[in-house]
């Protein structure tokens, strides 16, 4: 890889053209997409940047006003019309006919689009071009006066928002609020669709990367990503318009899922969709995973996910209940030829204990949290007193002291080991659980459990902790306070601190292995865990990356279904050349959150309402209702549209000019 | 109410109120293109940038909310060559055939062209051919390369019809306004009657005129109960078209039906009615007003007479005014006598 030349990303100039000699890891970008190809320089929202020999600077420029004059919405003046003025020009100085106005025309319309565009998608182009006429002037006003031609280049090119590449799903996010700001709620829904076959259920509980990557936060607030999803979702069931669904013919060889959870619902929605004959093997009496058995109803009304889950099985898809794969039938069946690829999405189903005496010999009182939250769920008899104390800090945590109140504990307590301000649970949980009137002890630790003769709970020894040295995730690391010791009367105990993947049903010696964390190995982009008999097993979701999170297994189960139908099409497994370049674009990292946006604060996010705390608590209604057409409306128009384009020089293996115009996105 | 300050004036606005909306109500105008009062805000044109002091850079006034001690510039060297240079670049493509295009005189890209002193073609482009596809009906017409994009006939189609049919269709130089899969159109004309441009015109009648040349008559449409208000551009005692120009207006604000805005030929029809028939042995043959209502009023009479005033009844029309209809009611009550009177909007 040659030195670098020439960088003005992030601001910052660093040009070695004149003399000097730069090395190119001077600039923090990575030099080679994840498929191995080598990037030899980029333009894009951030500046331009060379350091591969033979790129032509001229020729990448144009190439650029080609990506905008393709991408170009067509909505505002400045982008419409000045991406063709600006590309014209530079087509001109590339084809050896550049008049001597050309550059200064670029300059200008440059100045335009950065500062009167009405997205960022040509305001970011601006910031390009600008840098570009700036710095790259002697090299056009000589390319004018020799007037030979400059070779095209071979370029990828790729349109992402800060938000949409947050998403581990890569939903098209400004797309989907434009249209809910323009009153097209159910076109909104469709476009959420593509990326998403759970709308109403993402749109209530998603941990909403994409709001933590929100451009409008450096202004006065995130737009509120995820509940406008809800909005849409709902319009369409409140007002009973039939879900824009393909009709797909079922002409495709069968496949086999095993787990309805999300990972394993979002890879059938995919395969149906393609025409694949999809069976689904769940162990539960119904389907969502975790979305159904983990998430209590009040966050996510069942009735919701299995309306959801029916538009999928109307697709085609067949999901078998009560059918555990290990113990109803054997993992190696699936194998045999039926299905001519295997999907295992099983989760992270079992609950983790705390590691704490007593564990063992409780009979009354004691349980994990996942299997007290599934029990819940699914209606079975769990153990109910006046006082519980839930122990750690996640939202599952969070999940279990509001279940355990609404079922009639009176004193709820959670124990945490370090302060609220380390809790990986969502604030909004957090401050939902604190209204609700549950008490937090932070800096403490269970050390035993204290049983009666019986067996039955009878406290809980806890043991003060304080905040020592950062560890690994950057977080203080608790420490005991030796000696702290004191014992909490309590009727029982739930322990909430992860999930353990159960990959009991695998075969020793068949085509999946698990890791030392006993999580599902797979190789790399490709979802891919073993081939045997000519049947690939793929795998995503939870028992792929650990309890991570419902759009994590959506993500996951949509890529493996775009492999699975690789791999039976082409006989092989290769990462789409999206995803390529969405893992580069997020090396990149596209929001910065000291950016000045150029905006007044004018604006508030709408606020979701809650239903009072005493109405709310007493069951397991819905806490939450949705926004108003009009706040809907109000708060998608505070979007900014973030499009922003990334053009990478590869060598010359790739597809010169890319692909239509919405492809890019 | 939020308070700020628009070219050293002194305003205080609703919440929520953008900045175009603020300058209105301090009487500062604000030059726009996509902006119309009865749409939300489209924000494409970029016409209306204004400068917000401790903001980097321009925004745009009519889709940006006023906010509390925002002090505002709307017009500086800059801002005006900013607006200048939209409207250069909407020349770029626009076919500049404004001696033969219907919108010629009141056309909003016309004004601002002129107002800004824009003439010479400063920025221009490879020539393209393309070949469009439209949405129209019968009634409407397409002129694809006079369109400016800005939004509206969209934003309307879909915000006040509730329809939708319309959408902007390819990317970058290359966009148009396309039909839209899924949703028809019904020719209501909503989207005419919003274009600032000549870019939608009314197909109904090959006559045209300058609008200058036209007269604008004000009436009340007369197809339904509703009362819509119209203009008929008239010439030479004839209909041109219909257009409706007053978006503030009650009952319709500016909206028509594809009745009121395009069904109005029967006016000057041939085979029209202009005088009254009387039967005579059998055939309707024409005859004056005086005679054809002598007749209705000697039967009614002669009817009232004989069986009394209940074996009459009214039955009156939806097509005429709430006026009309008042004194048909007083009419059959007062005159005849009799409370046998209904309207067919009733059934
Ligand atoms: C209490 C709780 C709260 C959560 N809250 C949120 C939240 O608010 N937001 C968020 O984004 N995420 C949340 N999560 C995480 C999220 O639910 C999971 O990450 C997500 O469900 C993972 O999807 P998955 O398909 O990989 O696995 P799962 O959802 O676990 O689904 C796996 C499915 O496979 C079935 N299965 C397992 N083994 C077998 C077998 N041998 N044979 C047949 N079927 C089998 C299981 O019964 C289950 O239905 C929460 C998780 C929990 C536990
Ligand atoms: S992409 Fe953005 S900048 Fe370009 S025309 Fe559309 S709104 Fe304008
Ligand atoms: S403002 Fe809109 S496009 Fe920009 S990051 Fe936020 S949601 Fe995405
Ligand atoms: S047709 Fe008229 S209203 Fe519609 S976008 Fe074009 S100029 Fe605007
Ligand atoms: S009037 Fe504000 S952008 Fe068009």
């Amino acid at each position: 890889m040659g030195d670098l030349i020439f960088s003005s990303w992030g601001g910052q100039v660093v040009d070695s053209r004149r003399g000097g000699g730069v090395g190119a890891d001077d600039v923090a970008l990575p030099k080679a997409l994840a498929s191995g190809t080598p990037v030899a320089g980029v333009m894009g929202w951030d500046g331009i940047a060379v350091w591969g020999d033979g790129v032509q600077v001229i020729d990448l420029a144009r190439a650029y006003a080609e990506g905008l004059v393709r991408n170009s919405c067509g909505q505002c003046v400045p982008c419409r019309v000045g991406s063709k003025v600006i590309f014209d020009c530079l087509d001109r100085v590339c084809s050896g006919k550049g008049r001597p106005t050309d550059l200064s025309t670029v300059e200008r319309l440059a100045a335009r689009l950065k500062d009167q565009a009405m997205c960022d998608l040509g305001r970011t182009c601006g910031k390009a071009f600008a840098d570009f006429a700036t710095h790259f002037k002697a090299e056009v006003e000589a390319a004018v006066a020799a007037g030979s031609e400059i070779p095209r280049g071979t370029y990828r090119l790729k349109v992402t928002a800060p938000c949409k590449s947050a998403c581990p799903a890569h939903l098209d996010i400004p797309t989907y609020v434009e249209l809910i700001r323009k009153g097209r709620f159910l076109d909104s829904l469709e476009v959420i669709r593509q990326d998403n076959c759970l709308p109403g259920t993402v749109g209530r509980v998603c941990v909403r990367p994409c709001e933590f990557n929100c451009r409008r936060q450096n202004v006065d607030g995130p737009v509120q990503i995820k509940y406008l999803k809800r909005f849409v979702a709902d319009y369409e069931l409140d007002r009973k318009r039939p879900p824009r669904l393909p009709k797909p013919a079922a002409d495709k060889p069968k496949v086999a899922v095993v787990g309805a959870g999300p990972a394993g619902l979002s890879c059938a929605y995919y395969l149906a969709q393609m025409g694949y004959g999809v069976t689904v093997f769940e162990a539960l009496p119904e389907p969502g995973g975790m979305a159904a058995v983990g998430i209590p109803d009040y966050r996510l009304p069942r009735q919701l996910l299995q309306h959801e889950v029916g538009l999928i099985e109307a697709l085609g898809v067949e999901i078998r209940y009560n059918t555990d794969i290990g113990t109803d039938v054997p993992f190696e069946d699936l194998l045999k030829g039926e299905y001519k690829a295997v999907f295992v999405a099983v989760g992270a189903r079992l609950g983790t204990g705390l590691r704490a005496p007593g564990e063992d010999e409780a009979r009354e009182g004691f349980m994990r949290g996942a299997d007290f939250l599934r029990d819940v769920a699914l209606g079975r008899e769990v153990f109910v007193g006046k006082r519980i104390v839930v122990v750690g800090g996640g939202n599952v945590a969070i999940d279990c002291v509001r279940t355990a109140l609404r079922l009639g504990y009176e004193d709820v307590k959670l124990v945490y080991r370090r302060t609220e301000k380390e809790m990986p649970a969502d604030d909004v949980e957090i401050a939902d659980a604190k209204a609700e009137g549950i008490e937090f002890l932070f800096l403490h630790n269970p050390t035993r459990l204290v049983l009666d003769d019986n067996g039955k709970v009878k406290g809980v020894e806890l043991i003060k902790m304080e905040l020592g040295e950062p560890d690994a995730s950057g977080r203080r690391r608790p420490v005991p306070v030796e000696g702290s010791e004191f014992v909490l009367d309590t009727d029982a105990v739930i322990p909430a601190i992860g999930q353990a993947i159960d990959l009991g049903f695998l075969p020793e010696d068949g085509p999946v292995k698990a890791d030392r964390w006993n999580q599902v190995e797979v190789e790399g982009l490709n979802w891919l865990a073993g081939v045997a008999n000519g049947v690939g097993v793929f795998s995503a979701g939870d028992c792929v990356t650990g309890p991570l999170t419902l759009i994590g297994g959506l993500a996951g189960g949509k890529e493996a279904a775009f492999q699975i139908d690789r791999f039976l099409q082409e006989g092989r497994t290769e990462p789409l050349e999206e995803w390529v370049m969405n893992a580069y674009v997020a090396q990149l990292n596209p929001y910065d959150d000291a950016e000045d946006v150029g905006l007044p604060a004018t604006t508030e996010p709408a606020h979701i309402h809650h239903l009072p705390v005493e109405e709310r608590i007493r069951d397991f209604r819905e806490a939450e209702v949705g926004f108003t057409h009009e706040e809907a409306i109000a708060d998608a128009s505070r979007c900014l549209r973030c499009y922003r384009m990334l053009l990478v020089a590869v060598g010359g293996d790739g597809a010169g000019a890319p692909g239509s115009p919405t492809a890019d996105r | 109410m939020v308070n700020l300050t628009i070219d050293a004036v002194q305003v205080s606005v609703p919440e929520g109120s953008t900045i175009l909306e603020a300058a209105q109500a301090a009487g500062i105008r604000i030059p726009t293109l996509c902006w119309l009062k009865k749409l939300s805000p489209i924000g494409s044109c970029r016409m209306c940038v204004v400068h917000v002091d401790g903001v980097s850079r321009p925004v745009t006034a009519c889709d940006t909310v006023a906010g509390d001690g925002l002090v505002v510039t709307t017009d500086s060297d800059e801002l005006r060559e900013m607006r200048r240079d939209v409207l250069r670049l909407l020349l770029v493509r626009h076919p500049l055939d404004c001696p033969v295009c219907d919108k010629g005189g009141e056309c909003d890209l016309q004004d601002l062209v002129t107002e800004f002193g824009v003439t010479a073609k400063e920025y221009g482009t490879e020539p393209f051919e393309r070949q469009l596809p439209r949405y129209v009906s019968p009634f409407i017409q397409q002129w694809p390369d006079r369109c400016v994009l800005c939004g509206r006939c969209v934003q309307a189609c879909t915000e006040i019809k509730g329809i939708g049919c319309i959408q902007i269709v390819d990317n970058g130089l290359h966009s148009y306004i396309g039909p839209k899969p899924g949703a028809e159109c019904v020719s209501c004309g909503e989207c005419l009657s919003v274009c600032p441009v000549g870019a939608l015109t009314d197909g109904v009648r090959e006559t045209k005129a300058r609008i200058w040349q036209s007269e604008r008559v004000e009436t009340t449409c007369g197809y339904c109960g509703v009362g819509c208000q119209l203009e008929l551009n008239v010439l030479d005692g004839r209909i041109l078209r219909v257009t409706t120009t007053d978006f503030d207006k009650a009952p319709n604000h500016g909206t028509l039906c594809v009745k009121g805005r395009f069904g109005w030929e029967f006016v000057d029809h041939p085979d029209r009615l202009t005088k009254p028939l009387v039967r005579k042995d059998g055939d309707l043959v024409e005859s004056t007003w005086d005679e054809a209502l002598g007749l209705v009023a000697s039967r009614l009479q002669q009817i009232k007479d004989e069986h009394g005033p209940d074996a009459l009844g009214g039955f009156t029309s939806a097509r005429c005014t709430n006026e009309e209809n008042y004194l048909f009611q007083k009419f059959l009550r007062a005159v005849i006598g009799t409370n046998n009177v209904d309207h067919c909007a009733r059934l």
